[in-house]
């Protein structure tokens, strides 16, 4: 217990002494900002490492080559779930070598066909014809109309946040579209309504970011707090031992 | 409009120029034959202006076939020397004797010479016969036509001075040639000559002045051979004069014709050597050195093997003898006798003319210019045209437009910059920062004052009064969720943000482990189930309320897998309890029934990045039934993800975002967990920001003030 105790003292001290470090970049990029970034690059890197093969490698790739021998790999059901894999494997490793590197090709298609397919799709299925029904749902008359035993200023909001929606959702689509007619002189000019919806999308298009820059500001400062308070307790706990 | 082309230039002139109007060439040779102001001036020149230069050039060609010829020349020319030793004639003297004197005049047929006859079929092509008579022959005709009208008449025929020239042949020295002495044209038909009406070209290959070797016909190329001791024209005449006593008409008793001819020879020969020389124009000197007066010395100063001669003067140069030719015996040696007929056949028309004075060898400058710089006795060459100078024809001028010169004059300075040296620079002394550190020490002064002074809850800045709706709905949501089903927490954040994910996340995961849920974490990203199990483990006992599956590798796609088939997308745990470090996750009790995402009571997602939180709303949308998903994000990333909860059928179910609302539901919980002991200090330091934007917006509002009434008082100082 004495040992575990030392050891969080000591693991405490130095993610104390490593916030300070980070801490010290607000003095201008010195030595000990600079050796705790690499400090943690490197935790980073190794810890992920080994996350890896604890968590992927070893269970799915050298634990049922281990457990299961030559005969269960040979086996049909291990075909897709080991031999394939390996496969696969081998073949992306031969991307070292450049006299090799063309038949690294087929695992690396299968990644970038699979992942763009995911997620194209999800991103299709997930939000692009969800967020256009909801956008377009906004205008429907169960929900512009009063529903039964709802306050006026209830629904008088509802009807608000249904237009600022409709709003926002349209001029900033508009400040997006980049086509435009081209004049007798050459010059490429979008319409009167088209210029005056894309300034109003911009308008949103700022509260938006400005939003998460706040938003981010406000994560940054209870970052900062944690940070205080942890060297807060640190300190207390070091003087009153 | 008849032109003259340029001899140097090769550029058309007009026919009357005298000089080239291009390079300054002289256009019509001077000719020597007579005094200019005695002499008629030549009509064929003037009909042909271009034959001067035809007679250079035929002087070029000439000067390489006698240079070619010297190789051959010694075989055909020891031919007459031995005769001449052994006092015997030519052949065609011999041949003479064997004539019947009743014949008619001239050879008879077939004996006349190769050269001769091939003349005459050059003659006849060019269909000028009365140009193939000689000059002589003319001036003979012209005397006997003069006697014949006077009543005159010869007695003798030509063919008794023939026959006194047998009888006196043995007269005639050995170290002269007869055929050098006396024309080969000499035994052509009277009648044959009487009938020509030759008038003014002279195209016989050997005339008269050929005998005293014209000093045209030295060509630059015998002068370079015997550059040792070159012949100079002004002595071989009085060596030939010397050598031919006696064939002079007064000793050999030569016809009346040829007497008449050989005086006239004589004088024209005193005439070329005294009046020519002071009329004619001579070329002066460009660079004379007084002291290299002969031509064979090679100037000081001038290595002639150093100069870059023509390909053919220097086969000529190699091929010279290197021994000392004497004067005599090279005015033996004389080419134009010893051309074969086929070379005489192609010598051109009129070509033996001198049209240029050759100056004696005192007089004769060497070349200081040019290729033959430091020969004497070349060909002249114009001063005008060997002297350096500037085009007189401008070249095209260059039009250049103002981008171009701008171009130009950017490229010259950019040149010129990168050949300037540059001074060192000094070192540049870093700026303090001194706004950074001033925010920077507010912000830390800020957050720790009221950390360190612990202010009590509720001291500093009062907590939030007003509960948020989706608060309340979220609570409601978790008060809701089966006992029976587990709850999946998803970390997918990084350490960075678990300060305030952990502070936000904190009272949701208290929460739902206060119901008696059971959670099960997995993360996208290595570090998370760390972070899962120093957040899970304040609240809960590792595999009694909470099992993690650890590390899910392969983003989307990995996503969308575990949404479909859970148990076949992570076969191990992390940090699973002691009795289950050899097992599976999978076979936790927490995780008894789970097959599907659908079998979770909720799902939870705790991310900080807006595509880790819409990568799980997408992929985990079509598999997850009618498992609520409730969003715990950070600030900065809720606007992108508040429109999947906002719609009118959301894919998320609940969100819980920012230390307000983590506030709120500790408070709504009734517990005071990590937020709102952070809620002074995130007060403070959020109002030190907004003090700080605030100044910045009037900082920069009265920089927008104060400048344009700068401008303008500048302007109406400026003007």
């Amino acid at each position: 217990m004495a040992e575990l105790t030392t050891l969080d003292l000591v693991g405490t001290i130095t993610a104390a002494l490593l916030t300070v470090m980070v801490l010290s970049y607000l003095l201008g990029d010195n030595l000990f900002f600079r050796l705790a970034v690499y400090l943690f690059i490197g935790v980073a890197a190794g810890y992920a490492g080994s996350i890896a093969w604890y968590n992927v490698i070893w269970p799915g790739l050298i634990d049922p080559l281990v457990s299961q021998g030559l005969a269960g790999i040979l086996q049909p059901s291990n075909i897709v779930t080991i031999i394939v894999p390996w496969l696969l494997i081998l073949l992306l490793l031969l991307k070292v070598s450049p006299a090799t590197s063309r038949y690294g090709g087929l695992p690396l298609a299968l990644l970038v066909g699979v992942g763009a397919a995911v997620v194209v799709g999800g991103a299709i299925t997930g939000t692009l014809i969800p967020q256009s029904l909801a956008a377009m749902g906004t205008l429907t008359p169960s929900t512009l109309l009063p529903q039964a035993g709802e306050e006026i200023i209830v629904w008088f909001e509802r009807i608000i946040s249904a237009i600022i929606l409709l709003l926002a959702t349209v001029t900033t689509l508009m400040y997006f579209r980049f086509t435009a007619r081209r004049s007798a002189t050459g010059e490429a000019r979008r319409s009167k309504l088209e210029r005056i919806a894309a300034v109003i999308g911009q308008v949103f298009i700022a509260i938006t970011f400005g939003v998460i820059y706040a938003g981010a500001l406000a994560a940054t400062v209870v970052i900062l707090v944690e940070r205080i308070q942890f060297l807060r307790d640190v300190v207390s706990s070091l003087l009153t031992g | 409009m008849a032109e003259v082309r340029c001899p140097m230039c090769s550029k058309p002139n007009p026919e009357e120029a005298e000089v080239c109007g291009i390079c300054g060439a002289r256009l019509k040779p001077l000719i020597i034959d007579q005094p200019p102001q005695e002499q008629p001036p030549d009509k064929s020149e003037e009909r042909r202006p271009e034959q001067g230069v035809e007679q250079e050039e035929g002087l070029d060609w000439l000067g390489r076939i006698r240079a070619e010829a010297e190789s051959e020349a010694p075989k055909e020319e020891i031919e007459p020397e031995e005769t001449a030793d052994e006092a015997v004639s030519p052949d065609w003297l011999g041949r003479l004797r064997e004539v019947d004197t009743t014949e008619d005049e001239g050879p008879p047929d077939g004996e006349v010479p190769d050269w001769l006859s091939a003349f005459s079929e050059d003659v006849g092509e060019v269909g000028e016969p009365e140009a193939a008579e000689p000059g002589w022959l003319e001036r003979i005709r012209e005397i006997k036509a003069t006697k014949a009208a006077e009543g005159e008449e010869e007695a003798e025929p030509v063919d008794d001075w023939l026959a006194r020239l047998r009888e006196e042949q043995e007269l005639i020295p050995e170290d002269l040639g007869a055929d050098e002495i006396i024309p080969e044209e000499l035994p052509l038909p009277a009648e044959t000559l009487a009938e020509e009406e030759v008038e003014e070209h002279v195209i016989s290959p050997i005339e008269p002045m050929d005998l005293s070797l014209e000093p045209s016909e030295i060509a630059p190329s015998e002068a370079m051979a015997d550059k040792e001791a070159p012949p100079e024209p002004r002595d071989i005449l009085p060596d030939l004069t010397e050598a031919a006593p006696p064939v002079t008409p007064s000793e050999v008793e030569l016809p009346s014709e040829v007497v008449g001819e050989a005086e006239e020879a004589a004088e024209r020969v005193d005439e070329f050597e005294t009046p020519i020389e002071d009329e004619l124009p001579h070329v002066p000197a460009l660079i004379l050195d007084e002291g290299e007066e002969t031509i064979g010395e090679q100037p000081s100063g001038i290595d002639l093997d150093s100069i870059e001669l023509p390909g053919w003067l220097s086969e000529l140069r190699e091929t010279a003898p290197p021994e000392e030719v004497p004067a005599e015996d090279t005015s033996l040696d004389l080419a134009p006798a010893t051309l074969p007929s086929w070379l005489e056949a192609m010598r051109p028309i009129a070509t033996f003319r001198s049209a240029v004075e050759i100056e004696s060898v005192d007089e004769q400058v060497v070349e200081s210019a040019g290729p033959l710089a430091g020969l004497q006795g070349v060909l002249m060459a114009e001063p005008v045209v060997a002297m350096p100078r500037a085009a007189t024809v401008g070249a095209a001028r260059l039009e250049v437009t103002e981008r171009q010169y701008a171009q130009a004059e950017l490229l010259h300075r950019m040149v010129e910059e990168e050949e300037r040296e540059r001074p060192a620079a000094a070192a540049h002394r870093p700026r303090v920062p001194y706004l950074r550190w001033a925010i920077g020490f507010l912000l830390v002064i800020a957050v720790a004052l009221p950390t360190i002074l612990s202010f009590r809850v509720g001291e500093g800045f009062p907590l939030p009064s007003y509960m948020p709706r989706d608060l309340e709905s979220l609570f409601k949501l978790v008060e809701g969720i089966s006992l029976e089903r587990p709850v999946l927490a998803v970390f997918d954040y990084t350490p960075g943000y678990a300060g305030e994910l952990n502070a936000v996340a904190g009272p949701l995961l208290e929460h739902i482990m206060l119901r008696g849920l059971r959670v099960v974490t997995v993360s996208t990203r290595p570090t998370g189930p760390l972070l899962a199990e120093g957040l899970l483990s304040r609240v809960g006992v590792n595999g009694e309320g909470y099992v993690h599956l650890g590390y899910l590798s392969g983003g989307p796609i990995a996503v969308q897998l575990f949404a479909a088939a859970p148990r076949e997308t992570i076969s191990r745990g992390f940090l699973l309890p002691g009795d289950m470090e050899s097992q599976s996750g999978w076979q936790s009790p927490i995780l008894e029934g789970v097959s599907q995402l659908s079998d979770f009571g909720l799902v939870v997602v705790i991310t900080a990045g807006t595509d880790s939180a819409r990568t799980w709303v997408e992929q985990a949308y079509p598999w997850r039934g009618e498992t609520p998903l409730v969003m715990v994000l950070s600030v900065g990333t809720e606007p992108m993800i508040r429109p999947y909860y906002e719609a009118l059928e959301p894919q998320v179910d609940g969100i819980l975002t920012g230390l307000p609302a983590a506030v709120n539901y500790e408070q709504y919980l009734g517990r005071s967990g990590n937020a709102i002991a952070r809620w002074n200090a995130f007060g403070t330091g959020m109002l030190t920001i907004e003090l700080i934007l605030l100044a910045g917006v009037i900082y920069g509002a009265a920089l927008w003030l104060l400048r344009p009434r700068a401008v303008e008082t500048r302007s109406e100082r400026d003007g």
